[in-house]
């Protein structure tokens, strides 16, 4: 982790046609620059490299294609630990014609796949219906037998055995539609085929017992088998058409019993042929897709670099020549020589007669921020990140954040147990995590753990510290060394107070009773004590407002190296002595008093300890003759420092943009020689192969006064700033007590845990 | 109910969120610009891809046609359409079923021409429209007239209540086709009408201008439409919508109309309508009264957006979203044929 983000420079690649391909490729490996868009005019489906780009679009619809089909055959796609490179252009064609051939193979053998499965539903359609109607023909024919009403309406059997009934000789013809229909739809058919045909039809049904998979969508559902009994062709087209309406599966009716069962018997040596046939059709497909599950995930990965390639190629300009690319990146100073390298290695592989090269040119604009992070700063990083990058150059507060981070929480976590717990948790992952790694979990809960397996590490360590000055494990205090409070010497002297009452008050003022601080953190004698809260309070209270305005402090301070490294004299005038003044003469007076409460006032005058909160309320209303001073003269320093906090507000809000306002009208005439300076030195960098790129003195000067100068705009930003700055100050203070807050609330909390879960025992154990 | 806006969000705030994010999603000028300098579908495709189409033309196997952007496009919004609908609590999900129940009409009617052509009617299917579809659909070529129509296949679904007028025992022929079309669509546009107005909170105020612009239009293209016809001026008033800004007096007019120059003088009196019939300024480009009345629809439809809490940007999604596959699929129709001077004919949504 840097103090600042890395030098960049921005730098032309002179890429060679003919080994464009490699050196992006090899760069990509790298991930050492980030390029700049040459053409940002053209349209994306107007560049040079569109046709490649569908190309790979094109094989990674095919792969998600195939994927797919492995995924439903339930294949698992071996991973490889390192991923491939991109593949060489020569070698495109061939991936790309072997991801054809599997395509149209897999295609054909799924379609014919699909077709059978078609097929073998409809054979087993049939033959539910075909059993089904056979109960149907035979119940009716009894019933025709007990009544009359069936009279006009006979059946295939009667019709067939007599061979000649009433409704042949009006001419009209008793047809027979039967099939199956989705369960759902019944009512409404049924109601529809009334309607329609006004009663010339009988509709019998009956449920399939099995649920059969629908033909075209492969759901699953209950069907129904149907029997329409009709007359005339009139009706007849029309329940035709309503049975095509419903969706209906229609199925020939056979004419008698013999061909019942004849159907059946062909029907069922059909069922078993295609299933033979269908098994081995699965087990073809499989081995295909088997075969082609071994690479796959070498494909993918290839594909996507090869498509990545492209699209940064598309990003290039080609110079007048056309025999060149050339691409504008930002690189990082330190790592020329290995984009030099990563150019002559990519040239070689590509077999160019003329290498690449890279010409570092001089630029004004903002250089992207880059901050090198590793395992286990990118945590931290990440978490500046969440409120905005820095810019260029800018001090990073990254590298302090794995010290405030982890500290802070810890002072409001602070158990030594359950600190404990937590390193422990956090040692595991970190111990483990090249296997964690591996297993690339997509569980979002568990990778944002495991990501931020560091942080949690380091808060874990610090809780245990913070939990060691508390004196805290899981809520109970650690008597180490011995306490430093002794009641013996109270019992000795005979005291009467020490007969007359049931609780005990450890009076310091007493010699022998308390002998000494403990040598480190909170003695555990406070945990017995009743007003344990009360003194833990007044402690954690101070400490964090201390803590807080040393970090709030901190920060300011931080920003004097971003003034001086950006040349901005002016801005630590203007900006950092008032904030720090403002600060520090309100919180920071807050702090000394803080200690000097502490360090002035001792166990035996603690009686007439005053309150620092009336003090510090006073000090804004500049009253309180009538309580005694802390210290001789308090009054007329607390005036001062209000009146110093005061003042530096409106240097704040004013001083910079009128300083800059006096820069642009009569500043003029300074910076006129520095211009014809800055001017001569360039055309000096011109001469030189490689110039030497540096900040200019006074470059931020420059910047600011030779751009359109604009007061309100300049004096808006500042007044924003400002009234953020000392709302911030003072909201922030508060906000700080949080930490105390939280702490009390966590000791809390497991402390009357503890209490609960050990009454609960103990009136368990006495129970058994 | 006053106060509904208060309770407005409880049962409804999700699915308008959801519609104003969907409707971020429409095309802007620039994606026109764009699509309008593409030389081939594929490119179109390919600028498609960074907008919110995503993936959208890409995942299919098939080769690029127009007909297949048409119907993917088409595809698209039934999706989204079915997602409203099925997370929809009444009375939202009444409202979102009265938008289906136009293309329900269309899809009766573009069904009856198909069966009197003879034309099979598997053949048919794939070109009704899926916003429209239901069940007893592939039934409506059986009748033989509308009574027959009415009685045995339609009384079923929700037309049901809009054949009131439009039951004869006249034999079904294209020009009666038309005529039951019209006069189903009046009663849907009414009844939609008076449903809307009933609505509490904004809904009304956005969605009668709406509607009542869409009776008008319809009144207009009736009349046009019937000049060389043999349908007289009484017939064609009692096809006239009763619920636009043209009812009473406006309508009365139209009947007696007889040729273009008439519907122009009786649109002159309505100054939403006077632009439309205006002949075009001399150098701007020609643009049919049809184009016009979309651009003004599509204007009345983004003021939807204006307002909260209230149906009318579910309406008008779905009518700026098919607009858009219009303009896609004109767009890709002039690149498939070359006719790039007429490129930019389409009616652009967002400026």
């Amino acid at each position: 982790m840097v103090f600042r983000s890395e030098e960049m420079c921005l730098a032309q690649l002179f890429l060679q046609s003919g080994s464009e391909y490699d050196c992006i490729s090899e760069l990509g490996e790298l991930g050492l620059v980030e390029f700049r868009d040459l053409n940002p005019s053209v349209s994306s489906f107007q560049r040079r490299f569109v046709s490649e780009i569908k190309r790979c679009e094109e094989m990674e619809r095919i792969l998600g294609y195939l994927l797919r089909e492995i995924q439903k055959a339930n294949i698992a796609v071996p991973e490889e630990d390192e991923s491939p490179l991109a593949p060489p252009p020569r070698q495109v064609l061939e991936i790309m014609e072997q991801l054809q051939r599997l395509e149209m193979e897999l295609s054909e053998v799924a379609k014919n796949k699909e077709k059978l499965r078609r097929n073998l539903l409809e054979l087993t359609e049939y033959t539910h219906m075909l059993k089904i109607t056979r109960t149907f023909i035979h119940s009716r024919s009894r019933h025709e037998a007990l009544g009359p009403q069936y009279e006009e309406f006979p059946t295939m059997e009667t019709d067939s055995v007599s061979g000649c009934t009433g409704m042949q000789r009006l001419g009209a013809k008793l047809g027979f539609v039967s099939g199956l229909i989705q369960r759902v739809k019944v009512e409404a058919f049924e109601r529809m085929l009334w309607r329609v045909c006004k009663g010339y039809t009988i509709l019998s049904y009956a449920e399939v017992d099995e649920n059969l998979a629908d033909l075209d969508t492969g759901e699953i559902s209950k069907s129904v088998v149907f029997l329409i009994s009709f007359w005339g062709d009139q009706i007849g087209q029309k329940v035709q058409k309503i049975c095509d309406c419903y969706h209906c599966h229609l199925y020939p009716h056979p004419e008698n019993d013999e061909e019942r069962a004849d159907v059946l018997d062909s029907l069922r040596t059909r069922i078993q042929d295609l299933n033979n046939v269908l098994h081995r059709t699965e087990e073809y497909l499989r081995q295909v897709l088997q075969k082609a599950s071994e690479s796959a995930y070498t494909w993918v990965v290839q594909v996507k670099k090869m498509k990545a390639i492209y699209h940064i190629l598309n990003l290039c300009s080609f110079d007048v020549t056309n025999k060149c690319l050339i691409a504008e990146v930002w690189c990082p100073v330190s790592d020329l020589a290995n984009l030099r390298g990563a150019l002559e290695e990519g040239s070689r592989k590509g077999d160019a007669t003329v290498p690449s090269f890279v010409n570092r040119i001089p630029s004004n604009d903002t250089p992207p921020t880059l901050l090198r992070t590793n395992k286990f700063t990118s945590g931290f990083q990440s978490i500046v990140e969440a409120y905005g990058v820095g810019d260029y150059r800018e001090v990073s507060p990254a590298p302090y954040t794995i010290i405030t981070f982890p500290f802070l929480f810890a002072v409001m976590f602070g158990d030594l147990g359950h600190g404990m717990v937590i390193s422990l948790f956090a040692l595991w992952m970190v111990l483990t995590e090249k296997k964690q790694n591996k297993k690339r979990s997509s569980n979002e809960i568990w990778t944002t753990f495991f990501n931020g397996r560091y942080i949690i590490l380091m808060m874990g360590l610090f809780s245990v510290y913070t939990g060691l000055v508390y004196n805290d494990c899981f809520s109970k205090s650690l008597n180490i060394f011995g306490s430093g409070w002794s009641v013996k010497a109270m019992f000795t002297n005979q005291n009467k107070t020490l007969q007359t009452n049931a609780l005990l008050t450890l009076d310091p003022n007493f010699s022998g009773v308390f002998s000494g601080p403990y040598p480190f953190g909170i003695d555990p004698i406070w945990n017995m004590a009743v007003n344990r809260l009360s003194f833990l309070n007044s402690y954690k209270m101070k400490m964090s407002v201390v803590i807080g305005v040393v970090h709030m402090s901190f920060g300011v301070v931080l920003s004097v190296f971003n003034h001086l490294h950006f040349r901005q004299k002016f801005n630590v005038f203007l900006l950092f002595l008032p904030e720090l003044l403002f600060l520090l003469c309100l919180f920071g007076y807050l702090v000394f008093m803080i200690f000097y409460k502490w360090l002035a006032f001792g166990a035996r005058d603690s009686s007439q300890a005053p309150s620092i909160l009336i003090h510090f309320i006073n000090m804004f209303v500049m009253q309180g003759k009538d309580i005694t001073p802390l210290y001789p003269g308090q009054m007329g320093l607390q005036i001062f420092l209000v009146i110093i906090a005061m003042l530096s507000v409106p240097v704040l809000l004013l001083g910079k943009p009128l300083y800059l306002y006096w820069l642009y009208r009569g500043g003029k005439g300074l910076r006129r020689r520095r211009g014809y300076e800055r001017v001569r030195r360039v055309s000096e960098d011109d001469n030189s192969t490689a110039p030497s790129y540096e900040d200019d003195e006074e470059e931020g000067v420059d910047e600011v006064t030779n751009r359109e100068f604009d007061f309100a705009d300049v004096l808006l930003h500042q007044s924003i700033h400002t009234i953020e700055y000392c709302l911030g100050c003072i909201s922030n203070t508060a906000s700080y007590l949080r930490l105390w807050a939280l702490s009390l609330a966590h000791a809390r909390k497991f402390s009357t845990n503890n209490q609960f879960t050990l009454s609960f025992l103990c009136s368990n154990a006495t129970l058994c | 109910r006053p106060f509904c806006e208060l309770s407005f969000n409880v049962d409804h705030g999700y699915l308008e969120g959801l519609v104003r994010g969907m409707k971020a999603g429409i095309l802007t000028q620039a994606d026109y610009h764009n699509l309008a300098q593409c030389d081939t579908l594929e490119d179109m495709k390919l600028h498609l891809q960074s907008t919110d189409y995503g993936k959208l033309l890409s995942s299919s196997e098939e080769d690029l046609s127009v007909s297949l952007v048409d119907s993917k496009l088409r595809e698209n919004l039934v999706t989204e359409f079915s997602c409203l609908r099925s997370n929809a609590l009444p009375p939202l999900s009444t409202f979102l079923d009265y938008i289906t129940y136009g293309y329900m009409i269309d899809n009766v009617v573009m069904l009856i021409t198909g069966a009197l052509k003879q034309r099979d009617v598997a053949e048919l299917l794939p070109r009704c429209h899926p916003l429209g579809g239901f069940d007893q659909m592939a039934a409506v070529g059986i009748a033989r007239t509308p009574t027959e129509l009415y009685s045995a296949i339609l009384v079923d679904t929700p037309l049901a209540p809009f054949f009131q007028d439009a039951v004869s025992d006249s034999n079904l022929d294209e020009m009666e086709a038309e005529i039951l079309r019209n006069k189903l669509y009046k009663a849907y546009l009414e009844s939609f009408h008076s449903f809307c107005k009933k609505m509490s909170g904004a809904t009304g105020d956005i969605m009668c201008p709406v509607l009542e612009f869409e009776a008008d239009r319809r009144a207009f293209i009736i009349t046009v439409n019937s000049f060389g016809t043999d349908l007289s001026g009484a017939d064609r008033s009692s096809l006239y919508p009763a619920c636009g800004k043209l009812y009473p007096d406006g309508l009365r007019l139209l009947a007696l109309a007889e040729d273009h120059e008439q519907v122009k003088a009786v649109a002159s009196c309505y100054t939403d309508y006077k632009a439309i019939f205006e002949d075009p300024e001399p150098g701007s480009e020609f643009k049919s009264f049809e184009d016009r009345f979309f651009e003004q629809e599509v204007k009345l439809n983004i003021l939807a957006f204006l307002q909260q809490f209230h149906f009318g940007v579910f309406y008008s999604y779905i009518k700026l979203k098919e607009q858009e596959s219009r303009n896609i699929v004109w767009i890709a129709e002039c690149v498939t044929q070359r006719q790039k001077s007429k490129i930019h004919n389409y009616i652009p949504i967002i400026q």
